[in-house]
C-alpha cells in the first residue's frame, strides 16, 4: 500500500522519466542521412591479410563438389598442397614492414579512404582518362555511399567479395582485388596504343551496367534496375575504384615479396598507370561481331545449330564438351584465378550468368572468360554457329533430329558414353 | 501523481486515436491505405479490412476506456484501506465469451464470397495474360510468354505449350525475362504462375490488395485485375515511365510488389515495381521492344560515363 518512497523522493522522480521519455526523439536529428549514411570519416581501407592467389590450380584437377558453405578461405589455404596443381600462393605477411609501410602509404595518397575515394595518377594525361573513366571525385563519393548501403553486405569493404553474407553464398561475391572480371565484352585482340589487351582487357562500363541493371541469374547478385542511371553510374565507378585499388595491391604484394625493381611508390604508380590505360581502351573497344543478322529461316538455322553441334564437340574446333561435360550436365567443380571453386555451366539449362542475349552468348564464346580458362574463338562464323547452338540447347524441338538424339538420347546411360569417359 | 500518470496515459492513447482517425478519414490519400485499384474484389476486401477494425477498434476502445478509468479511479495516494477480494461473475464472462464469438463466426461468414473470388482456382477467368513469377533471395524474376518476332527471330519456332502450367515448368524461347517488373495493361485478367527457387517468400500486391506465399516444390495459381492505369510506354527511348498526375491526384501512382515474407537478409529489399499501361497495344509494344533487345545480335556503342 505504501508507495515506499517519501515525498520529496516522488517528486525527484519525475524529470527522470520525462527525459527517459524524450531522449529518443532526440535521435531523429540528421535524418537525411538515415537513408544512406556515408563510411566514417576516419576509416581506412586495411591492408589485405589473406594470402594472394597467384597461380590456381591446373583445372584439369577436378572436384565432385563445391566448398561448403563459410570454407572460402580453407578452401584458398589448400592450393599450394594439391598434388599435380602448381598451385601457388603469396602469404602478405611476408612483406618487409618497410615496404608494408610505403605502400599502405601510396594506397592512402593514391586512391583515398572509403568515405572519401579518389584515384590520382601523377600523369595528368592519365588522369584525364580516370576522369573521362567516371572516376572523379563526387561520383566516387556518391558511389562509395550507395556501395555501403547496398554492395557491402556481399563484395565486402574493399571489394573481396568476404563481406559478412559473401562467405556463404554459392558462387561467391566477385572479388574485385585480382583485376578480373568474368563477363567482358572488350575485344582481346583490338589495336590498343598499349598494344593488344588479350588476357589483360577489362570490362567495359557497359558491362558493369549489365551486370546492374539484369543481375547474374542463377547467382544471389540481384538486379538493381530499380536505381536511377545516376546512382547506377555512381556504383560503376566505384566498383572500378576498388578494382583499381585492389589490383595495385595485389601485383606490388607479390612483387615487393619476390623481389622489386624499383621503390615501392614508383612500382606503384607506374601499375596505376598502365591499369589506367588498360581500363580506358577497354571500354572503348568492344567486342563488335561484323556479322550480326540472325539465321535466314528454319532451315539455315538448323544447319547452323548442326555447325555448332559439331564444334561444340570437335576436339579441334571448341572442344567446349571437355569442360562443359555432357554439354555442363555433368561438368564438375575446378579451381578458379580468385582460388575458389566453381563449374562450367549446365547449357542445357537457359540460365546464362552473363547475359541472355545473343550477343551476350557471343562475347563469351568469342572472347572466352579469362579467369576461368575459357578459351575464346576468334572465328566470327563458328562463334555465332556455336550460339545459335547454344541457343537452340534446351529446348529440344529446335534441334535437329540427330542432335536431339544425341543430346537427349531416348536411352538412359548413353549420357556417360556422350561425356567422353 | 498517480492520478496524473493516468490521466497522462488516457491523454496518449486519445491522441493515437485521433491520429488514426484522421489518417483513414481526411488524411486518406497520404496515410490510409494503399491505392485500391484491384477490378472485382478490390472494394469487398477492403470492406472486410473495415468491418473487422469497427469490431476490433470498439472493443479497443471499450478495453482502454475502462483501464484508463481504473488507473484513475483506483490510484490511492495515501495507504487508507486492504484491496476488496473479489472473484469471478459467471454471466458476465459467460458474456463476454459469446458475443466475441459470435462476431468471429459472423467475420468468418462474411469473408466467404471474397474469399472465393479471389483463392479458388475454379472462379479464376479466363486469363489474358499469363506471367510466371520466381521468387529468390532476394529477388522476383518475371517470365512473359512473347510471341515470336518475325523480325529478329525469322524461323520456325517450336510449338507454343499447350497448357499454361506445362509453359510454367518449362521455359520457351521467345519468353521475355525481367527482374523485379510487372508489366500488364489496364483491364487485363492476368494469371500468376508462382514458384521459388529456394526459401518461401510471398509475392504482395499491395494495390491490388493479393498476396500469395511462395512455397518451395509449389506452382501456385494467383489471378487480379486492374481498374486503373500508371505507366506509358515510349517505344523511342524504351522507357516506361509514370504517366503524369492528373488535377487534384496526389497518389504519385508509385504500383509496388512486396515480399511479405521473412526470407533471409535482404527481404526488405525485394521490392518491385507494378506497371499498369492504358491499353494493350501499349503492352505489346513494350513487350516487342524487350523481346527485342533480348534477341540483340548487336554491341550497343560505348557510353560516355555520366559525371555531372
Amino acid at each position: 500500500m505504501r508507495s515506499g518512497l517519501a515525498p520529496a523522493h516522488r517528486v525527484r522522480r519525475l524529470p527522470l522519466l520525462l527525459a527517459l521519455t524524450l531522449v529518443p526523439l532526440a535521435f531523429l536529428a540528421g535524418c537525411d542521412n538515415i537513408n544512406n549514411p556515408p563510411y566514417p570519416s576516419a576509416m581506412r581501407y586495411p591492408l589485405r591479410e589473406d594470402p594472394l592467389v597467384l597461380t590456381p590450380p591446373k583445372n584439369t584437377i577436378l572436384f565432385p563438389f563445391a566448398e561448403p558453405p563459410g570454407h572460402l578461405e580453407q578452401t584458398v589455404a589448400k592450393i599450394p598442397g594439391i598434388e599435380g596443381g602448381e598451385g601457388k600462393l603469396a602469404n602478405p605477411k611476408e612483406l618487409k614492414p618497410a615496404d608494408r609501410d610505403e605502400l599502405r602509404k601510396y594506397l592512402e595518397q593514391t586512391f583515398g579512404s572509403p568515405a572519401e575515394p579518389i584515384v590520382s595518377p601523377e600523369d595528368e594525361a592519365v588522369q584525364k582518362m580516370a576522369t573521362d573513366l567516371g572516376l572523379d571525385k563526387a561520383t566516387l563519393a556518391a558511389g562509395s555511399k550507395l556501395y555501403r548501403r547496398h554492395c557491402l553486405q556481399c563484395h565486402g569493404l574493399t571489394g573481396d567479395g568476404r563481406g559478412p553474407v559473401g562467405p556463404w553464398l554459392q558462387p561467391h561475391p566477385r572479388d574485385y582485388r585480382q583485376g578480373l572480371f568474368k563477363f567482358i565484352s572488350s575485344d582481346p585482340e583490338a589495336d590498343t596504343p598499349i598494344g593488344k589487351l588479350e588476357q589483360a582487357r577489362k570490362p567495359r562500363r557497359d558491362d558493369l551496367h549489365r551486370t546492374l541493371v539484369v543481375g547474374v541469374d542463377g547467382t544471389s547478385m540481384p538486379s538493381f534496375a530499380l536505381l536511377t542511371e545516376e546512382e547506377l553510374n555512381n556504383l560503376i565507378s566505384y566498383v572500378m575504384h576498388l578494382s583499381l585499388r585492389g589490383e595495385v595491391e595485389y601485383v606490388i604484394t607479390n612483387r615487393a615479396i619476390t623481389g622489386l625493381d624499383n621503390d615501392v611508390p614508383t612500382e606503384a604508380e607506374g601499375l596505376l598507370q598502365l591499369l589506367i590505360k588498360r581500363w580506358k581502351f577497354s571500354n572503348d573497344n568492344p567486342i563488335n561481331p561484323k556479322t550480326s543478322a540472325p539465321p535466314a529461316n528454319e532451315s539455315q538455322r538448323l544447319e547452323s545449330v548442326q555447325r555448332g553441334y559439331d564444334f561444340f564437340t570437335s576436339a579441334k574446333v571448341g572442344n567446349c564438351v571437355s569442360c562443359h561435360f555432357d554439354f555442363g550436365r555433368q561438368a564438375q567443380f575446378r579451381y578458379d584465378a580468385w582460388g575458389s571453386l566453381a563449374r562450367p555451366r549446365n547449357l542445357t539449362e537457359p540460365v546464362y550468368r552473363g547475359g541472355r542475349r545473343p550477343i551476350d552468348l557471343f562475347y563469351r564464346v568469342n572472347g572466352g572468360i579469362n579467369p576461368c580458362a575459357m578459351p575464346g574463338n576468334k572465328d566470327e562464323a563458328q562463334v555465332w554457329d556455336m550460339v545459335n547452338f547454344v541457343q537452340a540447347l534446351p529446348y529440344k524441338e529446335m534441334l535437329p533430329d540427330d542432335v536431339r538424339e544425341k543430346v537427349y538420347p531416348k536411352h538412359h546411360g548413353d549420357e556417360k558414353k556422350l561425356a567422353g569417359r | 501523481m498517480q492520478k496524473l500518470w493516468a490521466v497522462l496515459f488516457g491523454v496518449v492513447l486519445l491522441g493515437c486515436f485521433v491520429l488514426t482517425a484522421a489518417a483513414l478519414t481526411v488524411y486518406k490519400e497520404q496515410w490510409g491505405l494503399p491505392s485500391n485499384i484491384a477490378a472485382e474484389y478490390g472494394e469487398e476486401v477492403d470492406q472486410l479490412f473495415y468491418l473487422i477494425l469497427a469490431f476490433t477498434g470498439f472493443f479497443y476502445v471499450l478495453t482502454e476506456v475502462i483501464l484508463v478509468y481504473a488507473m484513475f479511479q483506483f490510484a490511492r495516494t495515501e495507504p487508507t484501506r486492504r484491496a476488496a477480494y473479489t472473484h469471478g461473475n459467471h454471466k458476465l464472462e459467460l458474456a463476454w465469451t459469446i458475443i466475441p464469438a459470435a462476431i468471429l463466426l459472423y467475420i468468418a461468414y462474411a469473408q466467404i464470397s471474397t474469399w472465393e473470388k479471389i483463392k479458388y482456382q475454379t472462379h479464376f477467368p479466363d486469363p489474358e495474360q499469363v506471367v510466371q513469377v520466381t521468387a529468390h533471395q532476394w529477388e522476383w524474376r518475371m517470365r512473359y510468354s512473347a510471341e515470336q518476332n518475325a523480325d529478329t527471330d525469322p524461323w520456325q519456332h517450336a510449338p507454343k505449350k499447350e497448357h499454361e502450367r506445362e509453359w510454367a515448368e518449362t521455359p520457351e524461347f521467345d519468353d521475355v525475362h525481367l527482374a523485379n517488373e510487372l508489366h500488364t495493361w489496364n483491364g487485363a485478367k492476368v494469371k500468376i504462375l508462382l514458384k521459388t527457387s529456394d526459401v518461401i517468400h510471398s509475392f504482395f500486391l499491395p494495390n491490388l490488395r493479393l498476396k500469395q506465399d511462395a512455397l518451395p516444390g509449389k506452382t501456385i495459381p494467383m489471378w487480379f485485375k486492374c481498374n486503373d492505369w500508371n505507366a506509358t510506354f515510349d517505344p523511342k527511348t524504351g522507357l516506361t515511365t509514370y504517366r503524369p498526375l492528373k488535377e487534384g491526384e496526389r497518389d504519385p501512382r508509385h504500383w509496388e510488389i512486396a515480399c511479405a515474407e521473412l526470407c533471409g537478409g535482404g527481404h526488405y529489399r525485394m521490392r518491385g515495381r507494378l506497371y499498369v499501361y492504358e491499353t494493350k497495344p501499349d503492352y505489346e509494344a513494350w513487350l516487342k521492344y524487350t523481346k527485342e533487345q533480348q534477341s540483340s545480335r548487336r554491341t550497343s556503342p560505348t557510353k560516355p560515363a555520366a559525371t555531372e
